[in-house]
């Protein structure tokens, strides 16, 4: 096969997955010991290529196929275009050559359902089979589970991945039958999700599970949102929730929707971090939202410390928990304070605090340091 | 940096960075293993700039450096550092690439590890004639066969640009500056990066 026929199926099959969101291979626990000696799953990665878009290209992230019999309103897929395939050994060896020459640190292979979905998925899982069993790669493998697979497929994907995640898209059922009518939100996603979530939990998946959420597509409020953020943290154990802000693919049902504001989506993923690495209750972020449900335009925690009307803390004496409530004072800084403390050391300045990581600017209004506070928020 | 570095981490990146003179790195050497880690004093601070400068040019060195793949079993790259981490580097490809001799050529001559070796190798030869004394290794025979155009890299990093989502500033942010000043790459100009001049003629 020539160059030019592959370049065409990635400008293609790469095109088609831009709208997946994957972070780089560095989520990963570490190489299994079980898997060949090529590839490393978490440690410095390659250079991530930056595009206009802001977003960095670390992995080999493409589609297997973009030919789908699914019809979802807002999906590139469902556009007429051009079509386009990758044979297994063709994407291995393609993959391969891209992470010898240290281009690419891991691979995301997902695809559109192309007649059946075992079909595809066994597709998949043979092009994976060749990078981990012939090539001996040991690297970082996300996998898309399709709606609609069968369990014994979920189960051979997860022998070979690091990481799997189906898309929920929308926060509830109706939700997602008004923007993809073709999937059921139970059958479809959630029992996928149970599968893969029972085989994390035997320790198959070192980079755990996540999903993504097509953020505006189905008018949802961020108050649905949370509450779908909660119940997939609580009962599907995920690492995290990927958010895409809606954007209208050209002819397509919804080509003449308005696009979400990007600044919706930066707000939903700093409550995920407050749910997720802060872990606070979604009953306390509910706080930060507006009358009408959604999130307003400012950072989630500064809403909160303010609506909360958060009293001074002492840096020297408060705990734990409420120094990570103070805006500008994350879990790294907040453990930095509590260590000097532990080594009898009392900060005395607010250069002090500067110097261990706290932002000032957003901190200064809710903390006390020498029994002073200044009173103003700067922010 | 996300991880807090240990003292020892500490002492052991000091030595590579030229800024770094013997008698600060003996304060530091003095000094109590809490302040240093958090960074307490503004000596503290000064070290623990010194030691990430060390690790950011690691990183950018594993970052940047491409490889090129010859039938001996060996991947080649050429690299820049401004700071001495070659040896650092080529052990850490050695660990990526597990089944490959790793040559890394820079300035300061070419660096060789691989397996069974115990220590990096340093020599001044050219890259060639290193590489014309290695010969086939045991388990790379499958790697014969990839054969990647360097065209296919460009067509999956113009496949992953979305334009409705275009961010110029977030864009700069990730780029090096250096790169900001390549033919066909422009900053537009607002208030603060433009001169007198500029505004006197806009």
């Amino acid at each position: 096969m020539g160059f030019s026929a592959t370049e065409n199926k990635i400008r293609i099959l790469g095109s088609s997955s831009k709208y997946d969101i994957c972070q780089s291979s560095s989520c990963g626990s570490g190489p299994r010991p079980d898997r060949g000696p090529i590839g490393a799953a978490s440690s410095f990665g390659v250079c991530k290529s930056a595009t206009p878009d802001g977003r960095t290209v670390c992995l080999l992230k493409t589609l297997l196929t973009n030919k789908c019999i699914h019809d979802c309103k807002y999906c590139e897929n469902s556009a007429p275009g051009p079509r386009a395939e990758f044979e297994p050994q063709e994407l291995a060896r393609l993959f391969m050559g891209l992470y010898l020459q240290n281009r690419v640190e891991g691979l995301f292979l997902s695809s559109a359902v192309c007649g059946d979905a075992d079909r595809t998925a066994e597709r998949m899982i043979e092009a994976v089979s060749l990078v981990r069993n012939k090539y001996q790669f040991g690297g970082y493998v996300h996998l898309k589970v399709l709606p609609g697979m069968s369990y014994e497929y979920v189960k051979q994907m997860s022998e070979l991945a690091d990481r799997m995640s189906i898309n929920i898209e929308a926060p509830s059922h109706q939700q997602l039958s008004e923007i993809a009518p073709n999937k059921d939100l139970s059958n479809d996603i959630i029992k996928r999700q149970d599968a893969i979530r029972e085989f994390d939990s035997k320790g198959a998946l070192s980079a755990g599970q996540t999903t993504q959420l097509i953020v505006g597509a189905a008018d949802e409020s961020d108050s649905d949102i949370l509450k779908m953020m909660e119940w997939q943290y609580k009962n599907q154990n995920l690492k995290r929730i990927y958010f895409s802000a809606f954007g209208p693919c050209p002819n397509t049902p919804m080509s003449g929707k308005k696009a979400t504001p990007l600044s919706r989506e930066h707000r939903l993923y700093q409550t995920d971090w407050l749910l997720r690495v802060y872990k606070m209750p979604v009953k306390e972020i509910t706080g930060a939202l507006g009358e009408d449900g959604n999130l307003p335009n400012a950072d989630p925690k500064t809403v909160l410390a303010v609506n909360g009307g958060l009293k001074p803390v002492d840096v020297n004496s408060a705990q734990y928990r409420e120094l990570l409530r103070v805006p500008g004072i994350g879990p790294q800084s907040a453990s930095r304070i509590l260590a000097l403390r532990r080594a009898q050391k009392r900060i005395t300045s607010y250069k002090e605090l500067h110097n261990i990581g706290v932002v000032l600017k957003r901190a200064t209004p809710f903390i006390k340091v020498n029994g002073w506070t200044q009173a103003r928020l700067i922010a | 940096m996300n991880y807090r570095m240990r003292k020892d981490q500490i002492l052991g990146l000091l030595g590579r960075n030229p800024k770094c003179d013997i008698k600060f790195h003996s304060r530091i050497e003095r000094m109590d293993a809490d302040s240093l880690e958090n960074k307490n004093c503004t000596e503290a601070c000064l070290a623990h700039r010194f030691a990430s400068e060390v690790l950011s040019e690691i990183d950018r060195v594993m970052a940047f450096t491409k490889f090129k793949f010859s039938k001996a079993g060996v991947l080649f790259g050429e690299c820049s550092p401004n700071l001495p981490v070659e040896d650092i580097v080529a052990r850490y490809f050695h660990q990526k690439y597990a089944l490959f001799v790793i040559i890394l050529h820079s300035h300061r001559g070419t660096y060789i590890f691989g397996p069974e070796f115990e220590c990096v190798i340093r020599t001044s030869e050219p890259i060639d004639a290193v590489m014309s004394e290695i010969t086939g290794l045991p388990g790379t025979e499958v790697f014969l066969d990839l054969d990647v155009s360097p065209n296919a890299w460009e067509a999956l990093y113009r496949s992953q640009y979305i334009p409705q989502r275009k961010n110029l500033k977030q864009f700069y942010a990730v780029l090096p500056k250096k790169y900001q000043r390549l033919e066909g790459l422009t900053v537009e100009k607002g208030f603060f990066n433009r001169s007198l001049e500029e505004f006197a003629t806009a």
